[in-house]
């Protein structure tokens, strides 16, 4: 047993719980709808539950998970969380739950986007996704598939890095006339140099061990005006996920990506060349900081076929990252008919040739 | 040595004996050479034109034939197919193989064919038979066959002639061909059943003809289309990466610390342009072992 705190937020008129609101970007009542900056619930009108740890109740991918315990301040019920549960909901009530310990001192993330796109638009954006693949199966726009569909905060890392590139290259230019029966073909050629460095600011790399790193990458961009510092209450009504992995986890990821930036940045600089071999490339790229964010992202895993499909939607932007799965059902039956379709229109063609 | 092997050596010697001759006979004579499938030709008249067209047979060394047909057809490439299965199943053709020319009329469609087969096809090329039709037209229109089957048995017999004339006299004309040997040129004209690609092309309109007009390449076509479809609207479900260097990059702290464009030499190659020489070759147009044209009247 462990002695911890999660927190809830309720409202200054009637008590009830509040949630953050998407659309405002603020706090509602969803019983009153008194609305409320972020800034006047920090530290005020919380309720702190208590926590209990569950060893081995569970077990994932043969591995045992460690469960915590919570007691919902509002009915009482029991609120399970795994080790990187940040915030999440009572499963009787739907209560939002935030578990303080895990959003403070070096767990508490520097920045935060809020929700832009609230459930609504992410639940009619999703069923217009899945009603436009004519090959995704009818399960995925099922009523009960879209309601799945959750708000998570997912950790990121937003590292700045300082990157210089030095490269030397063999260019050529060619040029050719001709002159009575025979063609001349001319190649300059060049020494190529170019010595370039810069920064790059706030690239994001999800933190989470729960997420795909490729369906996260293709989140990007997401618009840093929105940017702000944390506060608990933006996670009222959402889930959210403390980070598995640490900045240092991530850097050689981060490395490898930024020397593709700047090599492609310095390539971009060396035009007008029919061809350009490079004869000697040096790359230094350093870590600058690296802060930690929780960015908005809407979450629905459906199972086809044993195979687990994720779609994804930047919560602030609405760019939807998923890999509609294929019905077999459906290729064939489009295959059969095109070809019926398409053999009868050629043969009728071919009649009357 | 027993009477019973005796008599089977006897055999078989016979029978080489008959194979070795029946290789050696041009052609043969006593095949009918008029198929009137509408009872247009009398029977002196039948006998008459068989007569004609075996003489002429011989002395153009291509087997001539002529077919009345009365039969619905969708279209002319019906008429031309039917034309070739009817000398095809008669066996017609000159010198053991299948080489010679038939005038194919249907009276039902009105169209007037001429129809070559094995070398008779590099003989006889599109302007030729666009001579003979001009020639015995007439007589089509007017519905005399009779005369049009000699005139275009004469017309046949003056062009192979100039040919056999030719080869006589030394003038290789398969050489123009691009052959190597007699031998190769006339197993590709000649014989039934080669393997050996014809030089000449069909065109890609009669190619096209032949695919459509044939229901399983028809299926094979629209499932290869639609597979290639079904494929575009499966892989159309795969999100791309957005975000890039550009995105993230502070311009402000952009320094460009050396830029060098540095000319070293000219290096030149010197090339001959190649003139392509044009060449030619006759033949009619064909598809299959046969060729043809025809018109209607």
């Amino acid at each position: 047993m462990a002695d911890n705190e999660a927190v809830t937020f309720h409202c200054p008129s009637c008590g009830a719980d509040m949630k953050f609101d998407a659309e405002l970007g603020k706090m509602k009542c969803e019983f009153c709808e008194t609305i409320a900056d972020v800034d006047a619930f920090e530290n005020d009108n919380t309720d702190t539950i208590e926590e209990d740890i569950v060893e081995g109740e569970f077990e994932q991918d043969n591995e045992e998970i460690l469960l915590h315990k919570y007691k919902c301040s509002s009915c009482g019920a029991e609120i399970l969380a795994d080790d990187h549960t940040a915030a999440t909901f009572c499963n009787f009530c739907g209560m939002p739950a935030m578990i303080e310990e895990r959003l403070q001192g070096e767990k508490k993330p520097a920045f935060v986007i809020p929700f832009k796109v609230n459930k609504e638009s992410a639940i009619e954006t999703y069923t217009a996704w899945a009603k436009k693949g004519i090959m995704t199966p009818s399960k995925f726009y099922a009523k009960a598939t879209i309601d799945k569909i959750t708000g998570i905060y997912v950790p990121f890392w937003l590292y700045d890095y300082h990157a210089r590139m030095y490269l030397t290259a063999h260019a050529t230019r060619t040029r050719s006339e001709t002159r009575g029966s025979y063609r001349y073909t001319h190649t300059d050629h060049f020494h190529v140099v170019r010595d370039i460095e810069t920064d790059y600011l706030k690239i994001p790399a999800d933190a989470s061990e729960k997420m795909p790193d490729d369906v996260m990458d293709k989140l990007e961009p997401f618009n840093y005006g929105d940017l702000t510092s944390f506060e608990m209450p933006y996670l009222s009504g959402y889930y959210a996920e403390k980070y598995n992995y640490s900045a240092e986890d991530m850097a050689p990821r981060l490395e490898h990506r930024v020397k593709n930036y700047i090599n492609t940045e310095v390539m971009r600089t060396i035009v007008g060349y029919g061809g350009v071999q490079v004869t000697q490339r040096k790359m230094n790229v350093q870590k600058l900081r690296a802060k930690y964010a929780l960015l908005p992202v809407w979450i629905l895993n459906c199972t086809y076929n044993g195979k687990n499909f994720m779609f994804a939607m930047n919560g602030q932007t609405g760019r939807v990252v998923a890999n509609k799965p294929v019905s077999a059902k459906k290729v064939l039956g489009w295959f059969s008919g095109i070809t019926v379709l398409l053999a009868t229109v050629l043969y009728i063609i071919g009649i009357f040739l | 040595m027993k009477i019973s092997k005796k008599i089977a050596i006897v055999l078989l010697m016979a029978m080489i004996s008959t194979l070795l001759c029946g290789y050696n006979v041009r052609f043969d004579e006593e095949k009918f050479r008029v198929i009137d499938n509408v009872g247009y030709f009398s029977e002196s008249e039948q006998k008459e034109l068989h007569s004609y067209l075996t003489q002429k047979s011989k002395e153009a060394e291509l087997d001539l034939v002529v077919c009345i047909e009365n039969k619905s057809v969708s279209g002319d490439y019906e008429d031309e197919q039917n034309a070739e299965d009817i000398y095809d199943n008669a066996g017609y053709g000159y010198d053991n193989g299948s080489s010679g020319v038939m005038l194919y009329i249907n009276l039902d469609s009105r169209y007037a064919y001429i129809c070559t087969t094995g070398i008779a096809i590099w003989y006889i090329d599109d302007y030729d038979i666009e001579d003979i039709l001009d020639d015995i037209w007439d007589d089509i229109v007017e519905g005399d066959y009779f005369n049009a089957t000699k005139d275009f048995a004469d017309d046949v017999t003056i062009i192979a002639e100039k040919f056999l004339e030719n080869e006589e006299d030394g003038i290789e004309v398969w050489q123009e061909e691009g052959y190597t040997s007699y031998e190769d040129f006339y197993n590709d004209f000649v014989r039934h059943n080669t393997d050996v690609d014809y030089t000449l092309e069909p065109t890609a309109g009669e190619i096209i003809t032949n695919i459509l007009k044939n229901p399983l390449w028809c299926i094979v076509i629209g499932a290869v289309i639609s597979g290639i479809v079904v494929l575009i609207m499966c892989m159309g479900h795969k999100t791309k990466m957005k975000a890039n260097g550009n995105t993230y990059i502070d311009r402000n702290t952009y320094v460009t610390n050396q830029v060098v464009d540095q000319y070293l030499r000219t290096t030149t190659v010197k090339t001959k342009i190649e003139t392509s020489s044009g060449g030619g070759g006759g033949g009619g147009s064909f598809s299959g072992n046969h060729g043809g044209g025809g018109r209607h009247f």
